[in-house]
């Protein structure tokens, strides 16, 4: 029967090469939470639930600063140099390693729990040299997560308050993270070019401006206008999506989108590589012909 | 117990500081006053308290209640400074985080949660570096660019604390090592912990990240970043400094030259580096930079004896630079430039903030018997072989060269700025002193005659009219009613139509009196504001002078140097294990980590007396690698509460 903490340990390395990986920020940060909420598990015995919902609990909320900040569009994420294949393969040598040394004798903890944080300190060693923050951050988390794994193999069982400690570690990364991505330029250039790049995809134009610069007296109009407007126009945030597909399917029906597109594309216009599909005529009940 | 309103209060203060952070009026309310009931909760934690959380004790001491008295101190006398000179976005509530993380760092009696709770507090550090980007789109272009650098340096500072604190818990705790020589993991350790202090505190080579928080606009909040936090670490890093890290080894002496090297580069670079610049923030910088080198020498003494001095050292070196960045702070606001060219002559017209720049320096070095000035000495000697000595000399004569570049700057001829800049000097609604005296003068005075008030009242009246024309009706009205009262006192057979006559005009002049009460008592808003410069110098002065009262050993500094906080004692009882391989005899761990929960462990670790702190490590380090690195258990004195608890509350 394989243990539980094998398992753990699978779930853990599969989390740090998706974080170390993939180019889309959520993805990273859906690894990152797969692997921070299943690092307590990778224990020679189930640990104490009170430690186990600490480091759950500090996971999800570390997972969610780096979803919210992968959310805003302003990741320009380079993924993996190397490729997913190659991330997994040196995971596999790690592990390889790690499950093969013994550095502490007798071992407290699990030799996966070792083999675990040693890949996970191998996979982080590339991503905290670059200047992504999204990726520095992710890398740092790995970082950090695998010198608790080394801890938790070579010390054992750590006590409660030591897990909320690195729960909050962890957390703590995630948030300087969060906060460097928010505080980083927008890509596309200039933060003003990025605004308006924004408010472009968006549907939703700036009321601050043609440059779309934030001003406080932009905003308190916008406020009085009361207006969808305002959104995006004081802080530096990217619509959300929900907010893009209302707009969009709030301007116009169906009916209408078809209707408009007819005129607006002269059948001289050579097709463009992003050429949106040919209308199809659609016949209105209204427009059949009368017998 | 008393620990706990302290943690309520900083963590209370730090969500509601960031939750109100869109309203700019709110958090600054919220700041100031979490940061009072932080410091009040600090100054009540009692030594010798006990505190158990998730299985781990939280002991108490005499140093950890006066380190986080006088950090919150700082911050406050900083963020009510800031009201005048400009509000330090995000100080409070990243300053209350922190000390919160320090208060758990310093009272744990785990090594894991100390050094977790050491790395995690040092995570605010991001909010004040980080520059806010309003403004037009050069600024917020600028602010963006150079958000990026700090964002990635402040995340890969905070990385190698967390990845050197956990390394250092490691190796610390001492598994059973297998490798031929033990002496690499803590060197490893040794090594992670004192990089973690150096790039923290900004250290040369490492200074690039501190120079540029000195470049943005972190102004009053760089103390966060630059003193506060890597205080925090040196003083848990000093737990294990004079004890475990005292083996000799070829890797621990490499790592102690290493680490030498750095903090020589330091102590004279910084220096030049605060004698070349001309922002005075970046010379505020420099000098913070200076003076972390003395922790960093601390950490290479590798000597049980530097931790007293190190402690005291830290105390005031908190103190003294919070006060440098309130003098730089204050006088740039004054006049309305950091730049030293800009601010010929400004002792001149602030003699309050150059009395607060002397504190400050006398604070910093001392003078020789003064405690701080043996405090430096001491660390100098303990560090640095003897042919080296001298650079503590040399490090008090830089540091005297450019804080009397600043002084001969200021004495100096007055520049246009500081000319076109009124100073200190005490003003009053209405611009002349004179009016001060009219004013005086019209307010109820026994004593002086009614006839004087007018006159001096009419000559005010001449130069500033505005105002003291109802000071000069208030003075007419009082000699009339003086006049006669003072008829009624002399006359008293006078008849009893003349007394009924002055009676009423003595009641309508207790009238009148208060209604020139609060003439004046209006008067005052308009006066605050217009002296908010001496208001700012004189908070200055304040903090100075805290400065200087710590570093020769007042508030209690020297006694509660000479405690430490609970890892002291966690550190001095932690047996070292012996090494299993390559022919070293395997007698079995003493203590291993997974045999029981970690309660047992803290109990049993933290109940040992001082004295073991200087007999355990200090025996093991004279042993060498191959043997057994510890006494054996029977060697090793029984432990005793009481004295682990004299040992913290200094008793």
């Amino acid at each position: 029967m394989i243990e539980p903490a094998v398992v753990a340990a699978v779930v853990v390395v599969g989390g740090g090469i998706l974080a170390v990986s993939s180019r889309d920020g959520r993805v990273v940060a859906i690894g990152l939470l797969i692997a921070m909420g299943a690092a307590p598990l990778v224990a020679s015995s189930f640990p104490q639930p009170l430690s186990v919902a600490a480091r759950i609990v500090g996971a999800v909320l570390a997972g969610y600063l780096f979803w919210a900040a992968a959310s805003g569009g302003r990741i320009s994420g380079a993924g993996s140099a190397i490729g997913l294949a190659a991330e997994t393969a040196v995971a596999v040598a790690a592990v390889a390693i790690g499950m093969s040394v013994s550095l502490v004798d007798p071992l407290p903890g699990p030799t996966v729990a070792q083999a675990a944080g040693l890949t996970l300190i191998v996979l982080a060693v590339v991503p905290v040299f670059g200047r992504d923050v999204l990726r520095v951050g992710a890398g740092f988390t790995l970082l950090v997560l695998g010198c608790t794994l080394l801890t938790a193999a070579w010390l054992g069982e750590t006590p409660p308050l030591a897990k909320l400690a690195v729960a909050s570690l962890l957390v703590g990364i995630a948030a300087a993270s969060h906060v460097g991505i928010a505080m980083q330029p927008l890509p596309g250039g200039t933060v003003a070019a990025g605004k308006r790049e924004i408010a472009a995809t968006s549907g939703i134009e700036s009321t601050a401006g043609q440059a779309g610069v934030a001003t406080p007296s932009a905003a308190g109009r916008a406020r009085i206008q009361g207006s969808s407007e305002g959104i995006g126009t004081r802080r530096d945030r990217t619509t959300p999506a929900r907010y893009r597909s209302k707009i969009s399917s709030e301007q116009t029906s169906a009916w209408a989108e078809i209707e408009q597109s007819e005129p607006e594309t002269p059948p001289e216009s050579p097709p463009s590589v992003a050429a949106p599909p040919p209308a199809t005529r659609i016949v209105r009940p209204s427009d059949r012909p009368k017998p | 117990m008393s620990l706990v309103p302290f943690l309520a209060v900083c963590i209370a203060g730090a969500f509601l500081g960031l939750l109100s952070l869109p309203l700019p009026r709110l958090a600054r309310l919220v700041g100031v006053a979490a940061l009072v009931a932080a410091f009040l909760t600090a100054l009540t934690i009692r030594p010798g308290d006990q505190l158990t959380v998730g299985q781990v004790d939280l002991n108490t001491s005499w140093y950890a209640g006066l380190f986080l008295s006088t950090a919150t101190a700082s911050c406050l006398i900083l963020c009510v400074l800031g009201l005048a000179v400009g509000w330090p976005e995000r100080l409070a509530p990243a300053a209350l985080a922190t000390f919160g993380g320090l208060a758990v760092a310093f009272t744990a009696t785990d090594p894991g949660v100390v050094l977790a709770a050491t790395a995690a507090s040092a995570v605010p550090a991001i909010l004040v570096a980080i520059r806010s980007r309003s403004g037009p789109p050069e600024i917020q272009e600028a602010a963006a660019t150079h958000n990026l650098d700090v964002a990635l340096a402040e995340l890969r500072t905070l990385g190698l604390m967390a990845v050197g604190a956990v390394i250092a818990g490691v190796a610390v705790l001492q598994p059973g090592w297998t490798t031929s020589d033990p002496t690499f993991v803590f060197a490893l350790a040794y090594a992670a912990l004192g990089l973690a202090i150096a790039v923290r505190f900004g250290a040369v080579p490492f200074h690039v990240p501190a120079a540029r928080l000195s470049k943005g606009r972190a102004r009053l909040g760089l103390p966060l970043p630059l003193v506060w936090i890597p205080s925090g670490i040196a003083i848990v890093a000093l737990s294990w400094g004079g004890g475990l890290f005292q083996m000799q080894g070829d890797w621990l002496n490499a790592a102690g030259t290493g680490l030498q090297v750095v903090a020589v580069a330091t102590l004279i670079l910084g220096a030049l580096g605060a004698l070349l610049h001309e922002e005075l923030e970046e010379i505020a910088a420099y000098s913070i930079i200076q003076d972390a080198a003395f922790v960093l020498l601390a950490l290479a003494a590798r000597d049980a004896d530097a931790a007293e001095p190190t402690r005291l050292w830290l105390l005031a070196f908190i103190v003294a630079k919070s006060a440098l960045v309130a003098w730089a702070a204050a006088l740039s606001s004054t006049y309305g430039s950091s730049r030293l060219q800009d601010l010929r002559g400004w002792l001149r017209r602030s003699p309050v903030l150059g009395l607060s720049l002397v504190a400050v320096v006398v604070a910093t070095l001392g003078w020789p018997g003064s405690a701080v000035f043996e405090a430096r000495a001491t660390l100098v000697r303990l560090a640095l072989p003897s042919p080296l000595h001298f650079l503590g000399i040399a490090a008090v004569l830089l540091a005297i060269a450019y804080y009397g570049r600043l002084i001969g700057v200021g004495l100096m001829a007055p520049g246009e700025l500081v000319k076109s800049s009124a100073g200190e000097r005490p003003r009053w609604p209405g611009s002349t002193s004179k009016t001060v005296i009219a004013v005086a003068a019209a307010t109820p005075d026994p004593k002086a005659t009614a006839r004087s008030a007018r006159i001096r009242a009419a000559r005010a009246s001449s130069k500033a009219p505005s105002v003291t024309a109802p000071a000069v009706a208030e003075a007419a009205q009082q000699e009339q009613a003086a006049g006669r009262s003072a008829a009624v006192n002399h006359a008293a057979g006078v008849a009893v139509q003349f007394v009924s006559k002055a009676s009423g005009r003595l009641r309508a002049t207790s009238l009148r009196s208060p209604h020139a009460g609060v003439a004046l008592l209006r008067q005052l808003p308009g006066a605050w504001r217009l002296n908010r410069t001496l208001e700012t110098s004189l908070l200055v002065l304040a903090i100075s002078a805290i400065s200087v009262s710590i570093a020769f050993g007042g508030f209690g500094a020297s006694k509660a140097a000479s405690t430490g906080i609970s890892l002291d004692a966690v550190v001095a009882a932690t047996p070292l294990l012996p090494i299993n391989g390559n022919g070293a005899p395997s007698s079995g761990p003493l203590r291993t980590p997974s045999a029981g929960p970690a309660s047992t462990r803290s109990a049993s670790t933290v109940s040992a007396p001082p004295s073991v702190a200087a007999s355990g490590p200090v025996s093991s380090a004279s042993s060498g690698p191959s043997a057994p690195l510890g006494p054996s258990p029977s060697s090793r004195p029984s432990s005793s509460p009481s004295s682990s608890a004299s040992q913290l509350t200094g008793d």
